[in-house]
Formats: C-alpha cells, sequence, structure tokens
C-alpha cells in the first residue's frame, strides 16, 4: 500500500509536491481507501454474514481478513475497482493540488 | 380508524395473492393474449413500503449503474461529463419551454407558467456556471503536454469504468435475492470497527490482491504452448490436460 500514491505516480499526473504536503495526501489516500473497502465490503455482506463478521470481531480469536477472503468472492474485485476510483479522483482533481 | 383501514389493506393484498397465485397456476391451461401478469406486481412496487424500498435501492444503483454506462459513452473526460450535463440542461429548458408555448391562456395556466420560467432561469443560470466551468478547465487541458493528457484521462476512464462494476455487483447481488443488512447494524459496526482493525484488514486484503496478480503475471510469462504435450503445465503448481 506504501507505494499507492508514489511520487512517481503523482510525477505521471503532473503534480509536484513539497515533502509535507506529500504526507498529509498519501495518509489522506490510504484512510480514505481503508474507508472505502471496509464500505464496500460491507455494503455485499447480507444480514447473516455481517452478524458473523461482528462476532468474530468482538472474539478475536480469527483474522478477519481471512473470513473475509473467505466469505467475500468480490473482495479482489472490490480492491481493485476502489483503487481505480481513488487514483481516478486524484488524477481528476490533479488540477487542485 | 387507521386500524381498519391496514386490515383491509392487508386482506386486499392476501386477495390479491391468491388471484396471482391460481393465475400462476392455470397460465399455462389459457392463451398467451388471457394472461393478466402485472410487471408492477412481479417488480414489488406496489407491495407495501419495505418492499418498495428495497426496489427503490435497486432502482437507484440500476440508475447509477446506467449512468456510469452513459459516462464511458461519452468519453470519459471531466469536461466531456459537464458538457453532457449542459446539453441535459438545454433539453431540459427545451421542453419547458415547448410546454408554455403550447399552454393555454387561462389563469391557472398562467400561474404554472410563471412557476416554469423561473425553472428556465435557473436552470439557464446554473448552465451558465457549468459552461464557464467547461471553457475553464478546457483551457488548463490544452495548457498540458500530450502524454501529460493521456495519462490522466486513463485514470480517469480506469475510474468510471471501476464506479460502473461496483454499481452493477451490488444490483446483481439484490437481482440474485441477497437482501441488504439493516444499516444500523452497518453503522455500528463501521463504529465499533478500530482505526488499526480497519488498516490491518485492508492492508492483508491488499497484498493478497497484490500476490494473485503477481501470481497470474508469473502464469501467463511461463505458459508453454505444445500441441504435441497431452498435459500444459502452467506456472509451477497448475497443469491441465489436453482434450
Amino acid at each position: 500500500m506504501d507505494a499507492l500514491l508514489s511520487k512517481k505516480f503523482l510525477d505521471s499526473i503532473g503534480v509536484s509536491l513539497d515533502e509535507s504536503t506529500y504526507r498529509a495526501l498519501e495518509q489522506h489516500s490510504q484512510e480514505s481507501l481503508q474507508a472505502r473497502i471496509i464500505e464496500a465490503v460491507i455494503d455485499l455482506l447480507d444480514e447473516q454474514q455481517l452478524e458473523d463478521l461482528q462476532a468474530l470481531r468482538l472474539s478475536g480469536q480469527f483474522e478477519m481478513e481471512t473470513w473475509l477472503q473467505a466469505n467475500v468472492p468480490d473482495l479482489n474485485y472490490i480492491i481493485e475497482d476502489e483503487i481505480a476510483i481513488l487514483l481516478g479522483d486524484i488524477a481528476e482533481s490533479s488540477d487542485k493540488l | 380508524m387507521p386500524g381498519e383501514k391496514i386490515k383491509s389493506y392487508v386482506q386486499q393484498r392476501e386477495q390479491r395473492a391468491e388471484e396471482a397465485q391460481l393465475d400462476y397456476e392455470t397460465a399455462p391451461d389459457r392463451p398467451l393474449d388471457d394472461l393478466k401478469t402485472d410487471a408492477s406486481e412481479i417488480l414489488g412496487e406496489k407491495t407495501g413500503f419495505l418492499r418498495g424500498s428495497y426496489r427503490s435501492v435497486a432502482d437507484n444503483l440500476e440508475a447509477r449503474a446506467s449512468i456510469a454506462e452513459t459516462k464511458v459513452d461519452i468519453q470519459s473526460t471531466r469536461e466531456k461529463f459537464l458538457e453532457y450535463r449542459s446539453n441535459a440542461a438545454q433539453n431540459k429548458m427545451n421542453r419547458i419551454n415547448e410546454r408554455i408555448a403550447n399552454s393555454s391562456d387561462g389563469f391557472l395556466a398562467k400561474q404554472i407558467n410563471r412557476q416554469r420560467r423561473q425553472s428556465v432561469d435557473k436552470l439557464s443560470y446554473k448552465k451558465g456556471i457549468r459552461d464557464q466551468h467547461i471553457a475553464k478547465l478546457a483551457e488548463r487541458r490544452q495548457k498540458k503536454p500530450e502524454e501529460l493528457r493521456k495519462q490522466i484521462d486513463k485514470l480517469v476512464d480506469q475510474k468510471i469504468k471501476a464506479v460502473e462494476r461496483k454499481a452493477q455487483r451490488v444490483v446483481m447481488r439484490r437481482e440474485k435475492g441477497i437482501k441488504p443488512h439493516q444499516v444500523a447494524k452497518k453503522a455500528e459496526f463501521l463504529a465499533k470497527l478500530t482505526p488499526e482493525q480497519k488498516a490491518k484488514i485492508v492492508r492483508e486484503s491488499i497484498l493478497q490482491v497484490r500476490k494473485q496478480n503477481i501470481k497470474k503475471g508469473a502464469l501467463d510469462v511461463s505458459y508453454q504452448i505444445d500441441d504435441t504435450l497431452e498435459t500444459r503445465q502452467i506456472g509451477d503448481h497448475y497443469g491441465r490436460t489436453t482434450e
């Protein structure tokens, strides 16, 4: 994930930032991506699956990510799409950066 | 009495459901023209507010998918999308103006036309702002080198296709009959998920995607085509027997 918003990527869309702004943007992008992926995954779960996941979260005995990989067949596509959406958002806003 | 009204409504619906069941059972014996299928009932638009709510969620998503598709069709740059919206506003203004021109001279018609003119003014104002924005974006775009423009267009293209796939995924889940969970449960789950848990889930999942994509890449590279062999070895772990 560290390489998601590299300086090389920003250069490729004509964005040049100082170090502190770059760090802030990277941090913000990571947080946005996390929130979007989690929300997109949860949107695809049915009620029972959400309850199962909630139980896992509370028990802390089993890794939630392993459960998601086993129970959300579209997980890979969700991640790829959310990354594409985030990078597209950044590219669209490149004039403002 | 509200209770009586609800009771009567429920009875009516039950009776209609029985009729529909009978209609379904006797359908094979009747000519096609005599079938009484009501599409709105099948879609659930008029079968109570809860069913209607699920339907409206699905309709909304279908609309989003179709908007995303439209965006793909009309090129993916932001200017083109704004231009599309601007044209849509112009079409709407034309429609309203046509209605004003074709309306009668009565008192009520005059009042309605006054409101219609206000709508046109509002649309025209918004369109003006949008047009200015388009011009500004186009100017900025022209200043960018060709390669940079292509790179941005490519990323925006990918984004639009991803948005379309995302909407379609949810619609397909609804079509398969998987009902969404309650919003309150989702909100509760999200609220209780710590930032560390979120980060861990996403990081691990991205890692898995990366691994799989890397493996796919490795498979592509090491795929050997030899028609004389009965078994084709792909990568280190997968072999396929030819028929």
